[in-house]
């Protein structure tokens, strides 16, 4: 096993304990052991967490962490190995307190819209939806992409 | 005798500096701060009014305290404690108007690279918020000189300073100010430093040596006709260099222009450049858009506009080459929409039987194979995969790129096919729908080319809105409203700006009725969810730098007209099984869902709040009640679906009524 090898070993072990830092660990694992580029991942990352129900905010900053890591993972050296086992521990620590925070899923979600909808006719915000700021902007993938992105065929890239 | 050297005086003081600079010199441009920069009579005037005067106006108060305490009659003793609570209160530096012609000057100064030292008589533990004024102005000085003891002499101080400054190596090649003191003592102490007495208003000009040449920069901002600039704010020194690349034109480092607001002024400024009228016009409309676009990327002030990683080379407004690639014939997808004519597009995409596709320089690399036809010049909107160019036949133009390799906004950016071709097919959708002179208007996404066997697409939207817009008027996202304005010239968000100049009930008539018309038509006759965020949805400026009272909606990739309501209102969506699907398992086509999430929380309410930040005036009451009326105006559609996608309509603003 080369250096290589044994920097995306070490990833892998360390991004097992829970399925989304995994998902992460693996879309940031060294293209050259055999996994390739996945430039959808953030999407993908970003409907399962929604799936937990964290805030926009906390959801904003795992998707700042993971961007961090996917940009460090082009360098495949050994302190970049090592920034991104720190970028996903820091996403376990996320995770975990998204979930014992908030009640999964949709009636989350539903939750928060209704606090934002009373906010907005006035009423006092809750600290939830100060955390979840209103942002002038959210732009993404084209619809469509988006939709399909959890099964997407990842475009060729030049070899 | 003072020397009346005017705007050329200050002019030929940033031209030799920029001459001792390019002789290797460390020059700076050396500036006082009040009265000079700033004019800080309402601050002045809030003291006054403390004072128990509440019915003195601005025009009666002047510079110094000893002048106001002296004009009005107040006791000086007294007056002087009360004017040193209030003046140097921090509440209070907010209420300072920036002085237009000083500012603009240093603004150019800095768009050359020349830094800007501000010299200020204020003290030390004033720093913090003199920095937060002066980024307010737009203005990124090299440094702030603060006195550290209010018993200084500040003439004396300013002097000494000029002198250490020299003796530190950066050259002081200007002093501006508008105190006769500091040009005496400036004039007497550090020989050699260019002097100019900057005179606002009812500055005296006792005590100036013979031959400082004076520059009035009280006067109101001149120039009348058409606005270039939302509010008739100056354009930016980035917009005029901007346009200069745009025309190919050499950057006009020996020349200073003026603070430039209207069509006129733009004219003017253009013959002496040297640039050719016509084009410079239109060069300056692409300029303008980007620049408002990109309004919150300037100055570190990014919100949510961010850019991943895509390369600073093709962000911010930057110009670039677009490269479009070959696609052969049996690769290529066209697209063309059914009610728009395209053909004048033709010239531009169609290649070699195939077609030719824009790819962003960035995504380039991941292509195989890929071989560049030819290339536009463009630059990006705020969206970064959006460019703005201009083609044969359709000189302004917005071209949709896939960024499916580019981080943008925390996402990558693809655009498949499909995507393009709902694009198209939702533009001739709701152009079906408008009726003649309809509230409702959008940017029509006309034509797309893509390579079928990448998946991977262009789209081309036109910048002219559908219905047509009257001649002279333009676009800026809404966001723009509340964004920090400081790179447009303006202390305070426009619709701050707006607020003051029209007031509340104008500002309700002209921005929040036609918004929220706009976005229930779109939502309750149209029966589409849509991502009403405040980068899809554009305010539209007339000629005059006020709202026209329209709103233009863009990319139609976001918009999700829903099955049952298309049958039910017989609108002339072609809802096909594959469509069906796509909605049935998209999270972005609930159509009460993405009402909430992007057009009340990601538009009205960061409006509604800039607007709260100025005491006593919040509308949210009013706009509340606005988007009440108009679904209650289209009660019987929400009550035919208010046990499915309308539910939360009906709940919200209709059950109470029932």
């Amino acid at each position: 096993m080369d250096d290589r090898e044994q920097r995306a070993e070490k990833i892998r072990a360390a991004s097992s304990q829970h399925p989304v830092v995994r998902f992460a660990g693996q879309s940031l694992l060294p293209k050259d052991v055999g996994f390739g580029a996945r430039p959808t991942m953030a999407a993908q990352l970003e409907e399962k967490l929604r799936a937990l129900g964290p805030t926009d905010g906390l959801v904003s900053a795992t998707l700042g962490l993971v961007e961090l890591a996917y940009i460090l993972r082009k360098q495949s050296s050994a302190e970049a190995a090592d920034a991104i086992l720190a970028v996903l521990s820091k996403l376990q620590q996320l995770v975990d307190d998204a979930l014992s925070t908030l009640p999964p899923g949709d009636a989350a979600l539903a939750g928060l819209r209704s606090e934002r909808f009373a906010a907005f006719q006035g009423a006092p915000a809750s600290s939830v939806v100060v955390r979840s700021a209103p942002t002038g902007n959210q732009v993404a993938a084209g619809p469509l992409a988006r939709l399909s992105m959890a099964n997407a065929v990842i475009k060729k890239d030049k070899p | 005798m003072v020397a009346p050297g005017g705007r050329a005086a200050a002019h030929a003081a940033l031209l030799h500096v920029m001459e001792l600079r390019s002789r290797g010199e460390d020059a700076v441009l050396v500036w006082d701060l009040d009265g000079t920069l700033v004019d800080a009579r309402p601050r002045m005037l809030r003291a006054v009014h403390m004072f128990g005067r509440p019915e003195v106006q601005l025009q009666d108060v002047h510079h110094t305290w000893q002048q106001t305490a002296q004009h009005l009659g107040l006791h000086a003793e007294a007056f002087h404690a009360c004017w040193n609570d209030v003046f140097w209160d921090p509440a209070s530096f907010l209420l300072d108007l920036p002085v237009d012609e000083t500012v603009w000057l240093a603004r150019w100064a800095e768009s050359l690279g020349v830094p800007n030292i501000i010299l200020t008589g204020r003290l030390d533990e004033n720093q913090s918020l003199t920095w937060e004024q002066l980024t307010r102005l737009g203005l990124s000085p090299r440094d702030v000189i603060t006195k550290p003891s209010l018993g200084l002499g500040t003439p004396e101080f300013k002097a000494q300073q000029l002198q250490k400054l020299l003796e530190q190596g950066q050259v002081p090649g200007a002093f501006l100010t508008d105190s006769p003191a500091e040009i005496a003592a400036a004039h007497a102490q550090a020989a050699g430093v260019t002097l100019v007495f900057c005179a606002l208003d009812g500055t005296s000009s006792h005590g100036i040596p013979p031959g400082i040449p004076l520059w009035s920069t009280g006067a109101a901002p001149s120039g009348t006709g058409d606005m270039l600039l939302p509010l008739g704010l100056p354009l930016s020194p980035w917009m005029l260099h901007a346009t200069a690349q745009e025309l190919d034109a050499d950057h006009p480092r020996t020349l200073v222009p003026g603070p430039t607001r209207t069509r006129s002024q733009f004219d003017a400024m253009s013959t002496v450049m040297g640039w050719d009228p016509a084009g410079a016009v239109a060069a300056l409309d692409r300029v303008r858009r980007t620049a408002c676009e990109h309004v919150l990327n300037d100055r570190d002030g990014r919100a949510r506009v961010m850019d991943g990683n895509l390369d600073a080379s093709t962000a911010r407004g930057q110009p670039f080459w677009l490269p479009l690639v070959s696609v052969p014939a049996e690769r290529a997808v066209v697209l063309r929409s059914k009610r728009f004519p395209t053909s004048h597009l033709d010239t531009a995409f169609l290649h070699g039987g195939g077609c030719a596709l824009p790819i962003h320089p960035q995504e380039l690399p991941h292509r195989e194979d890929a071989t560049v036809v030819t290339s536009l010049k463009a630059r990006s909107t705020a969206s970064g995969r959006t460019v703005r160019t201009s083609l044969v036949g359709h000189p302004h133009a917005l071209l949709k790129c896939d960024l499916s390799h580019v981080f943008m906004d925390r996402h990558p950016r693809s655009l498949s096919i499909r995507d393009a071709e709902l694009a198209i097919r939702h533009s001739d959708f709701l152009a079906a729908c408008l009726e003649e002179s309809d509230i409702f208007c959008f940017l029509p996404e006309i034509m797309a080319v893509g390579d079928g066997e990448a998946d991977s697409a262009c789209v081309v939207r036109s910048a002219e809105p559908v219905p047509a817009a009257a001649p002279g008027a333009w676009t800026i996202p809404a966001y723009c409203l509340w964004a920090p304005a400081q790179s447009l010239g303006s202390a305070h968000p426009l619709i701050i700006g707006l607020l003051r100049k029209m007031g509340p009930d104008a500002l309700c008539s002209a921005i929040f009725h036609p918004l929220i018309a706009a976005m229930m038509r779109l939502t309750l006759d149209f029966g589409c969810a849509y991502l009403g965020h405040g980068q899809n949805i554009h305010v539209e400026i007339a000629n005059n730098g006020l709202p026209t009272g329209r709103f233009v909606f863009t990319d139609m990739e976001d918009v999700w007209p829903h099955p049952a309501l298309c049958t039910a209102l017989s609108l002339p969506y072609p809802v096909d099984t594959e469509y069906r699907q796509a909605h049935a398992e998209s999270r972005e086509s609930g159509i009460a869902t993405t009402f909430q999430d992007y057009f009340l929380w990601k538009l009205l309410q960061p409006l509604l709040q800039c607007l709260e930040t100025e005491p006593g005036h919040s509308l949210r009451d009013n706009v509340n009640q606005l988007i009440r009326l108009e679904v209650l105006a289209r009660a019987d559609t929400v009550c035919a679906f208010r046990t499915g996608p309308l539910k939360w309509f009906y709940d919200t603003y209709l059950a109470e009524d029932a």
